[in-house]
């Protein structure tokens, strides 16, 4: 069978993706510091400190990436796929791509770039990502951005989820389901490279991915 | 006959309803209420056992730190363990504070009212200039109209008898007390961080060994409240007492007494506290007995709840039925504890009697020095009534603040040694049973827990007020503060004085009382008025 | 000197007359300066502002299902000092832990005070709901409150009982304890309530907001609980004095240490400093001695709403949190997200096993397999 390799990311979707991937990282290990300090500070150091400086920026690069990633979208030079996101036409194919995942049926349709369990996934992933933003803005007591005060502008947030110890325990739990969501990601797209043979999980470094030649 | 009702009783903590029947310018028959409900021991089931320490503290927030520490020492006995030696003195001491501050304030501010006529005092003719200027002052207060907390008292009253210049000089008194009552809580956030509600007292002992400035911060402030309690409260009591011995006599009461004892000593042992435990019963006075835990019951005969099979705390049953005021079935939501089946009087009177008849060295030689000083030498028995609990009040606190400093002297040469353990680190048992007996400054405090998986399964405490304040029990045998409440004179039933001085005299907290009751009623209590 | 302090000689004399040291009242109205966010050049203002009220402003203070604390509180003041407050400043006409009446007589100053109206109304404690529960004279709490904040010019909610409800209203507040807030809602009553959350009010709290309207004449700046923004405006971590520790990252990690004795940040012992707003670290407890934190133990969180089911354990770092359909399980969100992490990485397991044994990964084609 003929193969070809399409080009599926450019540059600046892969560079958006990275850029998300180390905030993720960086916030999820300064995030369970800050949590739970499992190491101490020396006498002279700021280790505290220095946990959230970078926690801290990483959110600003996460919720940044987020909204690179939301106009690559609509406004990218190289492919604008927020079609891909369809809620209505994902959900008429949500049953395809589930019963394919649970061996219920052999195989599933061609998809663009997503498919509608992926769309869904990502569509999630991103609300979830600014559900975390908001509760992190509410119990960060600054100025976001350098303009927003955050004891004020998020204090609604606070007394929408009760208290600012509970929203604590919303913004770590939505930690919670990020790295779920990271471990799941890693799995399908291992899983997809191993039974389609079609590169998917180098394709975020190289942007080359495998495509059966459409005669 | 005249019947009264007293309700708010105001000048105690928490809201009570006493109700008494007078016959013959006498009270005939009295009984005791308490009117809130907060359910404490419901909330703590299921919480994180080292939570109950400060919630327990919220009992009462004029006794929070003995609440603060039954509750860590139950916790203590069902972990298994026993604080450092620095962790016991500062409990003490907290302790302690908290004891100092709520005698001077019962005494000034809850109980003086009831002899000092504070309208008397404009007439009194002071040579002092200091005491002219309280007089100015009050003066100035009184023609403002604005009388605030003094309004519409029972002044002018036959029954106080204090000569117009004694009368201003208490007044001063009062004043300066709202000072040092202050300043022996102050005192106690030295350690506790905070008072009320006190912050370092967990499981395990204390939190946090003080450093050189603390200490020296406590040592000039104990000294200062030593010094007044010497020089301004025991002469108060001294100069008010001889005015009032009739009063001696009145609201004596079954003269049963129990102390848990308080002020743990190095050797853990209860009998060796400063103040220690035991009990006195009227049939043998003053022969100390020993005070067993096992011996408590609570009857439910005359309270709303159902059944009337009287049970150990350790065992208890909290199952409410509310059946209507009733002065001759049920009228209270407090259950009447009894030791050995018989009602106990707890608070300072009770401990320092237990002292005395231990041989306390400290306890007996004020006691006795108060007796010759009285004229009734080696005759304790002068001492069961109001005027007894007043002057037992005056003289613990006394004891009290001179240990303190001693206790900070303790303090100073562990640290010395280098010995700055105040916490005993634990495990907290998958399943355990733990019993904290303890003092508060108004009477015997016991809590008794339960754990399962880690989390409190029940939690009973037996306060205080509610030896105090009970109703009767199935015998019909009257509560306490009933029984003393009989033969008392009143001169005016629209005006029953006597009344709250009896009452006054066991320093009730009615919060602690009722905190156990879980009524489900709708209805709400008629009371009669007059 | 009078005119520099700008306060009138007459007045003066009238303090001294009092027994107030001129001194102790400068240094009074300096703290109350302090309180309201003004510098020292206000003083003598404040001062003029007490001078101009010559009734004392009446106050009646209502204990419902509260454990005096609150009052216990006030009468441990320092500048002013109790008598002061009590007897200089305001008039407090209804205590009952302090006042002189009783029974019949007190009921009888209730009364007038209500008919004369104009007061300060101070409520400690919460209001029990389920009939019965709380009673005083044989009339319902919430009926007593309702009748005394119609002529009240100001109603205050001190303590965490008033306010939200706090500990006898923790789960599964058992006589349905409401705060005054709630309270008054529940009654059609419809009132501005200045709410002095903590367990027990900081006094100073209390008589800065007094001092505030006496000298302003209206109700200090509230944010969304109801609480005065001088005072619950800022995060007790940002200005804890153990601050430094905790950006060093040092830690204490058990009472009695040598960390402990070092003053090391309390928050792997349960701190709850980070999640709230108030100012005890810069007003403090007891004439200003320690507060919670300086005394080495952590702050458990007594200023905030929701308090104290939303911050036990006391000793824990987040709160125990109910998982919503399973009863009677609690669970930390710590163990939540370990169950929910263990149950993914189960899950892919399975589905790789199940993948490598449908032969998917080897490439057949598995047409017709359903």
């Amino acid at each position: 069978m003929a193969e070809e390799l399409k080009y599926e990311w450019n540059f600046a979707f892969r560079l958006d993706h990275w850029v998300r991937v180390s905030a993720i990282a960086i916030l999820v290990f300064t995030g369970f510091y800050i949590h739970w300090p499992f190491f101490g500070g020396g006498p002279d150091s700021f280790l505290m400190a220095w946990m959230r400086f970078f926690h801290f920026v990483s959110a600003y690069a996460l919720v940044l990436g987020l909204i690179v990633r939301a106009y690559l979208a609509f406004n990218s030079a190289f492919d604008r796929d927020w079609k891909d996101f369809g809620i209505f036409r994902n959900l008429r194919d949500l049953p395809d791509i589930i019963g394919y995942y649970l061996f219920i049926k052999g195989t599933h349709k061609d998809y663009r770039k997503y498919n509608p369990l992926q769309a869904f996934a990502y569509l999630f992933i991103g609300l979830l990502i600014i559900f975390t933003a908001f509760t992190g803005a509410a119990i960060y007591n600054g100025k976001a951005f350098g303009v927003l005060n955050t004891a004020e502008s998020f204090m609604w947030v606070n007394t929408l989820l009760g208290g600012e110890s509970y929203t604590r325990i919303w913004h770590f739990l939505s930690m919670w389901v990020i790295i779920i969501f990271v471990g799941v990601h890693v799995y399908m797209s291992i899983l997809q490279t191993a039974v389609g043979k079609d590169r998917t999980f180098t394709s975020i470094l190289t942007g080359y991915k495998l495509k059966k030649k459409t005669p | 006959m005249a019947h009264i009702t007293i309700d708010p009783f105001t000048r105690i903590e928490g809201h009570l309803k006493i109700d008494v029947e007078v016959e013959g310018g006498k009270v005939k028959d009295a009984w005791t209420s308490g009117t809130l409900f907060r359910g404490f021991e419901i909330i703590l089931k299921g919480r994180d056992p080292r939570d109950a320490w400060h919630i327990t503290q919220r009992i009462c927030g004029v006794c929070p730190t003995s609440h603060g520490h039954t509750s860590s020492m139950s916790m203590d006995d069902a972990f298994k363990i026993k604080p450092p030696d620095n962790g016991r003195i500062i409990r003490n001491i907290v302790e302690g504070c908290q004891f100092v501050h709520s005698h001077i304030l019962w005494f000034y501010h809850l109980n003086a009212l009831d002899y000092v006529d504070v309208v008397s005092a404009l007439k009194a003719q002071p040579k002092e200039s200091s005491l002219k200027r309280v007089q100015e002052k009050l003066k100035a207060f009184v023609e403002s109209g604005q009388l605030g907390p003094f309004a519409n008292a029972y002044w002018g009253h036959p029954a106080y008898k204090l000569p117009p210049d004694i009368n201003l000089l208490a007044v001063a008194h009062y004043l300066e007390a709202l000072d040092m009552q202050a300043k022996a809580s102050h005192l106690s956030a030295l350690f506790g961080g905070r008072m009320p509600m006190t912050m370092t007292s967990p499981p395990g002992g204390a939190i946090h060994i003080p450093t050189v400035d603390d200490m020296a911060n406590y040592f000039f402030r104990i000294k200062e409240l030593q010094n007044w309690i010497d020089n301004v409260y025991i002469p108060d009591v001294l100069a008010v007492a001889p005015y009032y011995l009739d009063y001696a006599g009145i609201g004596k009461g079954h003269a049963n007494f129990l102390a848990w004892g308080v002020f743990e000593d190095a050797s853990f042992d209860p009998k060796k506290r400063l103040l220690p435990r035991g009990a006195i019963f009227a049939e043998d006075f003053p022969k100390v007995h020993n005070a067993k835990p096992e011996d408590v019951t609570e009857h439910t005969s005359h309270s709303w709840y159902k059944g009337t099979k009287a049970l150990n705390p350790a065992v208890g049953e909290t199952d409410p039925e509310y059946t209507g005021y009733d002065s001759n079935k049920k009228y209270t939501w407090a259950k009447a504890p009894r030791l050995k089946d018989k009602p106990m009087e707890a608070g300072a009177l009770s401990r320092m009697l237990v002292a005395y008849a231990s041989g306390q060295p400290t306890a007996k030689k004020l006691i006795d020095n108060t007796l010759s000083a009285i004229g009734h030498t080696g005759k304790p028995q002068i001492l069961l009534g109001v005027i007894g609990r007043i002057a037992a009040r005056a003289l613990e606190c006394k004891m009290v603040a001179d240990a303190m400093y001693q206790w900070g002297v303790e303090i100073v040469e562990n640290i010395k040694k280098g010995n700055t353990d105040v916490y005993t680190p634990y495990e907290i048992p998958d399943r355990a049973k733990g019993i904290g007996l303890w003092e508060a400054p108004r009477g015997a405090l016991g809590h008794w827990i339960e754990l399962e998986g880690k989390r409190i399964k029940n939690y009973q405490c037996v306060v205080p007020t509610t030896w105090n304040v009970c109703p009767r029990d199935e015998k019909g045998v009257r509560g306490p503060i009933e029984e003393a409440l009989v033969g008392t004179p009143v001169l005016n039933p629209e005006k029953p004085l006597e009344v709250l001085r009896v009452v006054h005299s066991f320093d009730p907290c009615l919060a602690c009382t009722v905190h156990v009751i879980h009524p489900e009623t709708n209805r709400i209590m008629k009371f009669k008025v007059s | 000197m009078e005119k520099k302090d700008g306060v009138g000689k007459q007045f003066l004399e009238a303090l001294e007359f009092q027994g107030i040291k001129r001194r102790d009242f400068l240094k009074f109205c300096g703290a109350t300066a302090a309180f309201l966010g003004l510098s020292d050049l206000y003083i003598p203002k404040i001062a003029r502002a007490i001078e101009k009220a010559s009734k004392r402003q009446p106050v009646v203070w209502l204990n419902f299902a509260s454990d005096s604390g609150c009052t216990e509180s006030l009468i441990k003041a320092t500048y002013p000092n109790a008598a002061e407050i009590v007897l200089d400043i305001l008039s407090v006409d209804y205590n009952e832990t302090i006042m002189a009446a009783a029974g019949k007589q007190a009921e009888e100053i209730l009364e007038k005070s209500k008919k004369d109206g104009g007061y300060i109304l101070i409520i400690e404690g919460g209001i029990p709901t389920k009939k019965g529960h709380g009673m005083i004279s044989g009339k319902e709490m919430i009926d007593i409150l309702k009748d005394f904040s119609g002529p009240a010019v100001a109603i205050l909610a001190v303590g965490s009982c008033a306010t939200f409800g706090g500990v006898p209203s923790a789960k599964p507040n058992p006589s349905e304890i409401v705060g005054v807030t709630e309270a008054l809602k529940r009654v059609g009553v419809n009132k501005p309530v200045i709410n002095l959350d903590l367990c027990p009010v900081n006094v100073e709290y209390l008589i800065g907001v007094v001092v505030n309207y006496l000298l302003l004449g209206k109700l200090p700046e509230l944010d969304s609980f109801g609480r005065p923004k001088m005072f619950y405006g800022q995060c007790i971590h940002d200005n804890c004095e153990r601050r430094a520790h905790f950006d060093a990252g040092r830690f204490v990690e058990q009472f009695g240490s040598n960390e402990e004795a070092l003053g090391y940040c309390l928050y792997k012992m349960g701190c709850k400093g980070p999640m709230t707003y108030s100012a005890c670290p810069k007003i403090l407890y007891n004439d200003r001695i320690s507060w919670c934190i300086k005394a080495g133990a952590p702050f458990i969180g007594c200023a905030e709403h929701g308090w104290p089911d939303k911050f036990a354990g006391f000793y824990e770092r987040l709160p125990d949190v109910k998982i919503p359909g399973i009863a009677g399980v609690e669970a930390t969100a710590d163990k939540i997200g370990a169950i929910a992490g263990v149950a993914t990485a189960a899950g892919i397991a399975v589905h790789a096993i199940a993948t490598a044994a449908s032969g998917r990964a080897k490439g057949e084609k598995k047409g017709g397999e359903e």
